[in-house]
């Protein structure tokens, strides 16, 4: 008994840190989150509108004389740091399902849901895509299951359309939770 | 997801080795590439974009920078989530451990070792920076950050690495709630979650001094890059001067909406 204890320790603290969804029992109606969808098939326009707030803050990026904030699933927020007693929030990039970005000599790279995209951003007043690697992530391997959260959640179906967030909801015996 | 929470702090501070920039990598080149913060899944090294997907990495040739090139693709592990670089290494940070490759001239990865976390006294929500011969990791235990972790352990823990399969820790100074750690030279940079950011001299590995503090606000992840240093918190992206480290002082702050 005792050793099953420590087994079952052992499980949950491998299960606590694996993020992985698993199948559950049927639990009937019950609190959780579920995925919200962006469904119009522009998802590959990349484009730069005004500034927009900082709200879901996840990777900054610095390169010369600017900042790149990741607004995640979103896009990119850009600051101008010339004076980095004062940084000016200049543009935000519309770049949905974006997660990951890196730049080289004026090209930003940066993924576009299942896309890979190049941006040349020489000219930061004439930021325009270049290239695209169409298809260059499953869409299985991404995007399935929320971060930073515990509990019930409603499974992601790729076939969907692209995740921007997540959102709270009753569900109905929900097939995935998370640790 | 190709990010998630567990490694969240140890990728937190396993980015900041990129702060080394360019050196040593295997392609050299006058190319002017930028600096990730924590979050990173996307490295670029000398002429080469490396990504990472949960199980992945993907090497692609930036010869013609507009149309990166997929040059290889090898499976990782199981829930990796993390990479960056020193010299011509690659760290991938996965759920469960830690994988090294090394860049071959042709770009590719190429395995070295691992370590899996139950071998080393780090969980996967520690962050660590390092150089080549030792490693700052700051360990946390608070709010089971990691649970299953019994111990209550809030540190900063220096490791020696020169034998890479064997780290062994040398010293460790006690913190409040540690997260993401950045390392310039030998100064490191901790942000000690609600005792905000604390800075050290690690000159001497066995005796490491704190030379200043700042306090009044939360920091979770730091990017120290050629005497800047951006501090990102729940509320605020804060930037602080530390080109002299006698009077290191923040020179602006940026506001995050709720």
């Amino acid at each position: 008994m005792k050793h099953r204890f420590y087994l079952f320790v052992i499980l949950f603290a491998l299960s606590s840190c694996v993020s992985k969804p698993f199948q559950i029992e049927d639990v009937g109606k019950i609190d959780g989150i579920r995925p919200i969808y962006y469904t119009d098939d522009d998802w590959r326009d990349v484009y730069v509108i005004e500034p927009q707030p900082i709200i879901n803050l996840r990777n900054v990026y610095y390169y010369e004389q600017y900042i790149f904030v990741a607004e995640y699933l979103k896009g990119i927020h850009i600051f101008d740091n010339s004076d980095p007693t004062h940084p000016v929030q200049i543009k935000f990039i519309r770049i949905l399902g974006n997660g990951g970005m890196a730049v080289r000599d004026g090209f930003l790279y940066v993924d576009n849901y299942t896309d890979l995209v190049t941006l040349d951003i020489h000219d930061i007043n004439n930021i325009h895509e270049v290239g695209r690697v169409e298809d260059y992530y499953d869409p299985e391997s991404l995007f399935n299951y929320p971060e930073f959260y515990h509990g019930y959640f409603e499974c992601v179906e790729p076939d969907k359309g692209v995740i921007l967030g997540w959102e709270a909801a009753v569900l109905e015996n929900p097939d995935c939770y998370r640790e | 997801m190709k990010y998630s929470k567990l490694s969240i702090y140890l990728l937190l501070a396993l980015a900041f080795l990129r702060c080394t920039k360019e050196a040593g990598s295997p392609a050299p080149s006058s190319s002017n590439t930028g600096v990730g913060g924590s979050y990173s899944v996307f490295m670029i090294v000398g002429d080469y974009l490396y990504t990472i997907t949960n199980t992945d990495i993907k090497t692609l040739s930036l010869e013609d920078p507009a149309n990166p090139k997929l040059i290889d693709t090898q499976r990782i592990g199981e829930n990796v989530e993390s990479i960056f670089n020193l010299d011509n290494r690659l760290f991938i940070g996965s759920g469960s451990g830690l994988y090294i490759y090394r860049i071959k001239d042709d770009g590719i990865p190429q395995f070295v070792s691992s370590f899996a976390y139950d071998q080393f006294p780090i969980r996967p929500c520690d962050p660590v920076v390092a150089n080549d011969s030792f490693a700052f990791v700051t360990l946390n235990t608070v709010n089971g950050a990691c649970r299953g972790t019994e111990i209550q352990l809030n540190q900063l823990a220096i490791f020696d690495i020169t034998d890479i399969n064997n780290p062994v820790m040398i010293n460790t100074y006690p913190l409040s709630g540690p997260k993401g750690v950045g390392l310039d030279g030998n100064t490191v940079f901790v942000c000690d979650n609600e005792e905000g950011l604390k800075i050290f001299d690690v000159t001497n590995k066995y005796d490491i001094k704190l030379i200043k503090q700042f306090g009044g606000f939360t920091a979770y992840d730091v990017i120290p890059f050629d005497g800047l240093l951006l501090v990102v918190g729940p509320e605020n992206l804060y930037q602080f001067d530390y080109s002299d480290l006698d009077n290191i002082h923040q020179v602006s702050k940026i506001a995050i909406k709720p």
